[in-house]
């Protein structure tokens, strides 16, 4: 598995080190960054998987200074980020977990810079987990099951076909047989090869049932994907809108219905 | 089953706390009188309200708990994306990270300004969906 890059943004050098150091030795890439523009260019610019964050990344003697939760709130959105205080307040706390209007909190998580190295990488094992790192994992993971199961239909499809053509066959001869020996004198044995033939033919239905529900697995699947190819189309469709706003209107408002529709509450009505 | 939360308003609100008579409250109920109603059940009944009746926002009385974490697992595991608000009159920065971790969708200190309460409150009923798990957490 590759290892994550993590982009670490403090304006105390010794800290900014000391921390890196410690993020390597366990196995992790990291940048640093010691202001404000520095983090911004690197986070616009580079593949990060998560961003570690000082709160007043300007002044440190400046209460009035969020230079780091503004980043956090501003700056590639999707990157799930880490704020880092060495001054308690709740209300910063606020500020950072608290969702924003896009349905994401600022940071996932807000540690004080005396909590220790420790606390630090738990917070960073924590946040690369429920990080777009984890979520690409478990869309590849979903993915490979659902074509598996695909395939499984698809196999158990063609084989249950094959095995009711076969046996709908000798059904078919056992009647004939049955009738051949009945018409040659063997009346008793003729019926009860007939009978035989019967119940053969019995099981091809079951044969035959098992096809029909391998095929409506796979129309499922067909159905999923001729929704995929709508939200495809719609999104498309919001690409030829004139101006950028309208464009992005559309799309937020195409995914916000695709995401109601696919990851509706269990529980909810 | 569960009714829907309403969409437009009139919002239906659940504190969890003290006796209706207390202060607090009282002041809770009128800021929110203008948006919908305020329904309050101690601790112990929480649970139970919530598994009876869909509400747009429970708000937690910290000081009026024994453990809020605790309080706000059971209750979305009740309803996983109900919107908690936790309000306390002595707030810590180590249980505003408890209950954001635990999903909370704002940290409030108690007022008696009615107005500031309302707009609070307004901004957690126009917050978009939250997440059905408590974020950071395994």
């Amino acid at each position: 598995m590759p290892r994550a890059t993590i982009l670490f943004a403090d304006n105390d050098p010794d800290f900014l080190r000391i921390r890196s150091e410690f993020l390597e030795r366990e196995g992790y890439r990291v940048i640093p960054a010691a202001n404000p523009a520095e983090a911004r260019q690197k986070l616009e610019g580079e593949r990060i998987d998560l961003a570690i964050l000082d709160i007043r990344l300007e002044d440190d003697n400046d209460e009035n200074d969020t230079s780091g939760l503004v980043l956090a709130r501003e700056v590639a959105r999707t990157v799930p980020k880490i704020i880092l205080t060495g001054f308690q307040t709740p209300w910063a706390m606020r500020d950072a977990l608290r969702l924003q209007p896009d349905g994401l909190p600022a940071a996932v998580d807000f540690i004080a810079k005396k909590e220790g190295s420790e606390a630090l990488l738990q917070a960073v094992r924590n946040a690369l987990h429920f990080g777009p790192g984890w979520l690409r994992n478990a869309i590849d993971g979903a993915t490979q099951r659902l074509e598996r199961d695909y395939d499984d239909a698809r196999r158990q499809s063609r084989m249950n076909y094959i095995a009711s053509l076969i046996v709908a066959g000798l059904g078919i001869l056992i009647i004939f047989v049955g009738a051949v020996l009945a018409i040659s004198g063997m009346v008793a044995l003729g019926i009860a090869s007939a009978i035989g033939g019967i119940v053969t033919e019995a099981v091809t239905y079951l044969f035959f049932r098992r096809v029909d529900l391998a095929n409506a697995r796979m129309d499922r699947y067909h159905a999923e994907v001729l929704q995929i190819k709508r939200f495809e189309n719609l999104l498309a469709a919001c690409d030829d809108l004139s101006s950028s706003e309208r464009r992005e209107a559309c799309k937020e408002k195409v995914i916000d219905a695709a995401a109601a529709f696919w990851f509706e509450c269990p529980g909810a009505e | 089953m569960v009714p829907s939360p309403s969409a437009l308003g009139p919002y239906t609100f659940l504190l969890v706390g003290k006796a209706p008579e207390a202060r607090w409250p009282m002041v809770l109920e009128q800021a929110l009188a203008p948006l919908g109603h305020l329904y309050i059940v101690p601790e112990e009944e929480a649970v139970h309200a919530v598994s009876e009746r869909a509400y747009d926002v429970v708000l937690i009385d910290a000081g009026a708990v024994q453990d809020v974490v605790r309080l706000m697992t059971h209750l979305r595991a009740q309803q996983p994306r109900l919107r908690i608000v936790v309000v306390t009159a002595s707030p810590t920065w180590q249980q505003s990270r408890e209950v954001f971790r635990a999903g909370a969708a704002d940290y409030l200190r108690k007022s008696l300004d009615k107005k500031k309460l309302r707009d609070q409150i307004r901004a957690v009923l126009e917050m978009p969906p939250l997440p059905p798990y408590p974020m950071g957490q395994e």
